[in-house]
């Protein structure tokens, strides 16, 4: 009876066109229509670029540095709001004077309404300094305006505004720092004593104060210490090396605007308290920041990986006096990131310490010349990244299910209408009972979605190769106990509907809500924490979920073992719901 | 089996007392009723007198409420559940994306025939629902008579001994009701019961065996046609007299309308329907029409049911 029951819906879907159309076809068509708008977007290889407009109403250095800082980032695609160029960039054309604000206004509204761009970078004219004056930094206000249609894009350009802004902020401290006059010699430790004198207390000054303010803009307090000024012990060294030391420590200024963030990482480099700490004290000072214009001395041009843009530089020791001799290289290690502090030396050269962590022993050894610290950074990719296309394949997921719930709700009214005609009545009278009347629907309508999501993932395999060969068991699997669940949520659907138009009206309001709570229709890794857990309440996302880890994680068949069971648990309890709510079909 | 055979005078169906509720309204009260082999039995009733609800309590798609309903199989040893039930529904309950065979088979197939003789057995049904030659056709696709003969034809894969038929000549041209008809006869003919329920009176008094008449659940008439026209109206005969203009005067024997222009009396045998006919010779002014004919089905129906609405 089962079968009889299943060949009549094979018969029906082969005498209807329009319904193999809808089965089969018209997922294709959607699923094409997805794949080709994403694929050329945010889930192929090539990652779109944030598009950046840009406008300016005044004329900085710093504002034209600021526009070549966003040109030249690899995220960011930077153009001018306008065709005219003096709107544009009236830096260049020197012409900014003459734009208003109502033409800057004007012209962001027509930008933002041809969605040519995802965020403006707009300069005011309203400045409060000359920037030109770098010992008292201008106020520059940056307006970004963003419609909001893309979430990430202020971010985005806030980070790397933010970032431009950082940089500047070290070049100009240090900047204040080459200009500031020789420290005195100092006196707190006594006369004899050499030395450059330290922070030791609140408030810092000198030359100091600029990389404390700047630590403390980046959010690292500089700790006053209790060193004495010019105290051997202040700088790290141990009696034997201050023995050693004849000369007096310095300032070492060492351009690191390649590792930018270091500062932080490396305050025990250039704060006072780290100093005192025997097991990071280096024998050399080091603030980060760089003066751009400033040309390392030749001393350092033998030093390996100098930062293109980084420039270092020797202060003068107060004494006039050579910097000592009691050279040390000191790694610090934080967060995975390994750097090198150089010791200074006035010996021949500088020592080098090897990359990387250095042993115990090797701080206060002589050594060979330390690089630069450098920062390097290496993205891994797990072998889910390296595949073609892996989203295409979450797309195809998605849009099967979406029209899979669709069509088995299709089917599964056939049992209404079978009702309402009377055939139901006839076959019931028969030898067949209610219960082979749905086990026969629920297996075309599982038989059927396998199918439809075969031809679907098949489509994918041939147009966009989503490798479909190498994960045909995890396929199979989430294939199975996603058409398992959509069977039987339409079977008990249409049970506790009284009327096609009932079940029709309730179906697409259902499937609808699930499919867009479920991933069907919003990618699920853009969803909020909150969003993704109320979406495991619907099978679309566990469906989504295994179909995921199948094509993009790659992951092993037994890993889905929480979704096939959530599949094949939810699939259980509709059905045995379904057999209950039937009972109204039940003969006597 | 031949109708006339001692078995056949055997009910093959009988309901006692039967009774069905529908959320307290009560549908069937206390229906008994006696369906025999080789009769053709019409059911009549107002819409809403609860024949569906009867036969889908035959049919077992209904539990009722009290009372019993038997088949009984015509070997006193064999079960009842051998006596075979076909359904004929008042709507097409056929699937009109298949085509005629492939409706065929289906239905055959739940049904129970045996594969082997299915495929002969869809030939001669074809044949006696005159589709042979639109065995490919969708059934959405044919007329609304052919639709209707596929309907029954449907049912009676497995030859039923019992077929039950809720208005199955609904919307159908009169050839196509003929045909049904004979159709219907022809499984009467084979020892079969047939039970339908339909509102077309003329052809049943032609072609039912016996006819009931149920009204609110209950079943008011139960007889061959001349017995119940006896029984409900005690004459068999009726005169009609027409005038064009009101007749200010009086006949004997006759009732006029309101408007004095129909005059209607009748007659319980042929003697007096010819005393009834002589009284006319001297009538002035004479009547423009006079029609004679026999009391039929709907005077019973509407004598035991009434003329106001039920709905």
């Amino acid at each position: 009876m089962i079968l009889t029951i299943l060949r009549i819906m094979y018969l029906r879907l082969r005498n209807n066109p329009a319904e193999l159309l809808l089965a089969f076809v018209m997922p294709i068509a959607f699923f094409t229509i997805f794949a080709a708008i994403f694929s050329n977007g945010i889930s192929s290889g090539v990652e779109k670029k944030l598009r950046v407009g840009w406008i300016a109403q005044r004329a900085t250095d710093v504002d034209g540095q600021l526009k070549d800082f966003l040109e030249k980032n690899s995220t960011i695609e930077c153009r001018g709001l306008a065709a005219n160029p003096f709107l544009n960039d009236p830096v260049q054309t020197g012409e900014f004077e003459s734009v208003t604000d109502a033409d800057v206004e004007a012209l962001i509204a027509e930008a933002q309404r041809s969605g040519r761009f995802d965020l403006i970078v707009r300069l005011p004219s309203d400045r409060t300094e000359d920037a030109s004056d770098r010992d008292s930094p201008a106020r520059l206000p940056i307006r970004l305006v963003t419609d909001g249609q893309n979430p990430l894009a202020l971010a985005m350009v806030t980070s790397v505004i933010q970032g431009f802004a950082a940089r500047k902020e070290a070049e100009w401290a240090a900047e204040r720092l080459l200009r500031a006059p020789p420290a005195p010699p100092p006196t707190a430790g006594g006369p004899d004593r050499p030395g450059v004198e330290l922070p030791p207390t609140a408030p810092l000054d000198g030359p100091w104060a600029d990389a404390a303010r700047l630590l403390r803009r980046r959010g690292t307090e500089p700790s006053t210490g209790t060193a004495e000024s010019g105290s051997p012990a202040a700088y790290g060294l141990d009696p034997e090396q201050a023995a050693r030391s004849a000369s007096p420590l310095g300032l070492r200024l060492d351009g690191m605007l390649d590792v930018d963030g270091m500062v932080v990482e490396a305050d025990g480099l250039c704060t006072g308290p780290r100093f005192l700490d025997p097991d990071r004290s280096p024998a050399s000072v080091r603030v980060v920041g760089a003066a751009a214009e400033f040309e390392p001395p030749a001393a350092w041009e033998e030093r390996p990986r100098q930062p293109p843009q980084g420039a270092s530089l020797d202060l003068p020791s107060p004494s006039g006096q050579p910097w000592p001799t009691a050279a040390a290289s000191v790694q610090l290690s934080r967060q995975g990131v390994v750097f090198h502090a150089a010791a200074a030396s006035a010996g021949p050269g500088p020592a080098h310490a090897p990359v990387g962590r250095a042993p115990e022993g090797a701080r206060s050894a002589p050594a060979a010349p330390a690089p630069r610290p450098s920062l390097e950074l290496l993205v891994e990719n797990p072998p889910s990244a390296l595949q073609p296309n892996p989203r295409i394949a979450m797309y195809a997921a998605g849009i099967a299910v979406l029209f899979l719930l669709f069509a088995s709700t299709g089917h599964a009214a056939t049992l209404l209408e079978e009702a309402e005609s009377g055939t139901l009545d006839r076959i019931m009278v028969g030898k067949a009972r209610i219960f082979h009347v749905l086990g026969g629907k629920w297996l075309g309508i599982f038989l059927l979605g396998i199918v439809q999501i075969s031809v679907m993932f098949l489509w994918a395999e041939l147009v966009f190769r989503i490798q479909l060969g190498q994960h045909l068991d995890g396929f199979l699997v989430m294939t199975c106990c996603t058409s398992a669940a959509t069977a039987s949520l339409a079977l008990l659907m249409a049970t506790l509907c009284r009327s096609r138009a009932q079940l029709h009206a309730v179906s697409v309001v259902l499937i609808l809500s699930m499919s867009a709570l479920g991933g069907s229709m919003i990618p699920r890794f853009a969803m909020s924490d909150r969003m993704k857990e109320i979406g495991q309440w619907t099978f679309n996302a566990w469906a989504l979920d295994g179909y995921q880890k199948v094509f993009w994680y790659r992951a092993p068949v037994s890993s889905l073992l929480a979704e096939a069971t959530a599949l094949t648990g939810s699939a259980l309890v509709m059905g045995c719901l379904t057999a209950i709510c039937s009972q109204r079909w039940k003969s006597a | 089996m031949s109708p006339s055979s001692p078995a056949s005078l055997a009910p093959i169906l009988s309901l006692q007392g039967v009774r069905k509720s529908f959320r307290g309204r009560e549908a069937l009260k206390g229906v008994s009723l006696e369906l025999r082999r080789g009769e053709l039995l019409g059911f009549f009733g107002p819409n809403g007198a609860g024949k569906t609800t009867m036969i889908r309590c035959i049919s077992g798609l209904l539990e009722p409420d009290a009372g019993t309903i038997q088949r009984r199989a015509a070997d006193a040893d064999a079960d009842a559940s051998s006596v075979r039930l076909g359904l004929v529904t008042q709507n097409l309950s056929v699937y009109p994306d298949l085509t005629v065979r492939q409706n065929l088979e289906v239905f055959g197939r739940l049904e129970g025939v045996a594969r082997p003789a299915l495929q002969q057995r869809i030939v001669e049904v074809l044949e006696w629902a005159a589709l042979q030659d639109r065995t490919r056709c969708l059934a959405r696709n044919l007329s609304g008579g052919m639709q209707r003969r596929l309907n029954i034809a449907c049912s009676v894969l497995h030859e039923p001994d019992i077929l039950l038929l809720d208005e199955p000549t609904v919307g159908v041209d009169p050839q196509s009701r003929e045909r049904i008809y004979e159709m219907l006869g022809d499984l009467k003919d084979q020892g079969a019961a047939v039970l339908l329920t339909t509102h077309q009176l003329e052809e049943v008094e032609t072609r039912c065996d016996r006819v009931v008449v149920m009204d609110q659940g209950v079943i008011v008439a139960d007889g061959e046609l001349d017995d119940l026209v006896q029984r409900t109206l005690g004459r068999r005969h009726r005169v009609v007299l027409t005038f064009h203009r009101p007749c200010d005067r009086s006949v004997a024997a006759f009732e006029f309308n309101e408007g004095r222009t129909t005059a209607t009396s009748s007659a319980a045998s042929m003697a007096e329907l010819s005393q009834i006919l002589s009284m006319l010779k001297h009538l002035e002014p004479a009547p423009d029409r006079i029609e004679v004919s026999n009391h039929g089905l709907q005077d019973v129906f509407l004598e035991l049911t009434g003329r106001s609405l039920r709905e």
